[in-house]
């Protein structure tokens, strides 16, 4: 990719010589930002602002969420579920699609921090998609009288649950990092098929979870003190996925130099 | 006070919720940070051994009782 380049050892592991990896100035941004050297300082810019940003929205929207908003006629307090529950299934569909496009990027364009960016993000999906699951079991008890069914909208999200973690054992299945990181890309790009389900499942099927009140057409079905911390929760979660996803790609790359150290003193070391 | 914690009579399905998410986000976190805080103490101390190939000093700079890679006796630990 670019100048310079690296080495590959016997078993076809490349050996990333960051300052070596000579990209040209005056390429694209995204060209530019393939130096790992680069990005690890933008990310050291960019990840301050996000730690502030996540820390204010927690606690303004735990604040509003928990404290300053009403009961649901209906659902009570259990409504407050719906703070936690909704923005996480958000994060859970948006850090797939980052997985997804991550990996369409790796096939097509062959970008280096496109594997790293989706090794990072996919424990983070996975935890998101977990609380989703979750959180929407403890609402559901409740409300209607069942932990779990087996309906369109939370089978899908059980899928994306399973595609995550496969993803995650696919990557840690293979010894060379190249197909490692193909295989994974395509378990990405197969599964986004997923995605649309999810989001239509609630219109394409009758099921037992309710449609959607706010990302639909026309003006979101739900009270402004309840739209309120349902955002404020959606933001802090956005900002606390950046920066768990600036920090794990920062260790995804730490761990690469360690691997090309450790080889290069293997290599010295041999008789 | 005791209705904010009541929750309406929704206390353990509300608590268990926001708790379950507390110790799973903070949890990532500090597994993330505890991780690349070891990795990069690994990678110091590896960077520390092999004199970088591309920051070619100068001869006269390098003394010449400095270590070489394979002058080392004491092994680094290993990550």
């Amino acid at each position: 990719m670019g100048g310079g380049g690296g080495a590959s050892t016997g078993n076809g592991v490349k050996v990333l010589a960051d300052a070596t990896l000579a990209p040209n100035p005056s390429g694209g941004f995204w060209h530019r930002l393939a130096n790992p050297a680069r990005f690890q300082r933008l990310a050291g810019a960019l990840m301050p602002w996000f730690v502030l940003g996540a820390v204010g929205l927690f606690a303004s929207g735990l604040y509003f969420g928990l404290i300053d908003s009403p009961v649901d006629y209906q659902q009570k307090d259990t409504v407050r579920i719906m703070y936690v529950h909704v923005p996480a299934a958000w994060l859970a569909m948006m850090s797939y699609s980052g997985l997804a496009v991550a990996g369409f990027v790796l096939l097509v364009w062959r970008h280096p921090l496109a594997d790293v960016a989706g090794a990072a993000a996919a424990p983070i999906g996975a935890a998101f998609t977990f609380l989703a699951l979750v959180t929407g079991a403890i609402w559901g008890q409740p409300t209607w009288g069942t932990w779990w069914v087996w309906d369109a909208r939370l089978t899908s999200v059980l899928i994306l649950f399973f595609l995550f973690l496969g993803y995650i054992a696919i990557r840690n299945a293979f010894d060379e990092r190249e197909r490692a990181a193909k295989a994974a890309a395509i378990l990405a790009l197969v599964g986004a098929v997923n995605l649309p389900v999810i989001k239509f499942s609630v219109e394409w099927w009758n099921t037992l979870h309710q449609p959607a009140s706010i990302t639909r057409l026309g003006a979101p079905a739900i009270h402004p003190d309840m739209l309120r911390p349902l955002l404020l929760m959606a933001g802090a979660y956005l900002c606390l996925f950046v920066v768990l996803l600036l920090l794990r790609m920062r260790l995804e790359l730490t761990r690469r130099r360690i691997e090309a150290l450790q080889l290069a003193r293997a290599g010295a070391a041999a008789p | 006070m005791t209705d904010f914690l009541r929750m309406g009579g929704y206390a353990v399905y509300v608590w268990s919720s926001y708790a379950l998410v507390a110790v799973v986000l903070a949890g990532l976190t500090v597994w993330t940070v505890a991780a690349l805080a070891r990795a990069s103490r690994t990678l110091t101390d590896l960077e520390a051994l092999a004199p970088r190939r591309r920051r070619r000093s100068s001869p006269e700079t390098i003394a010449p009782e400095t270590v070489i890679p394979e002058t080392i006796t004491k092994e680094a630990p290993h990550a």
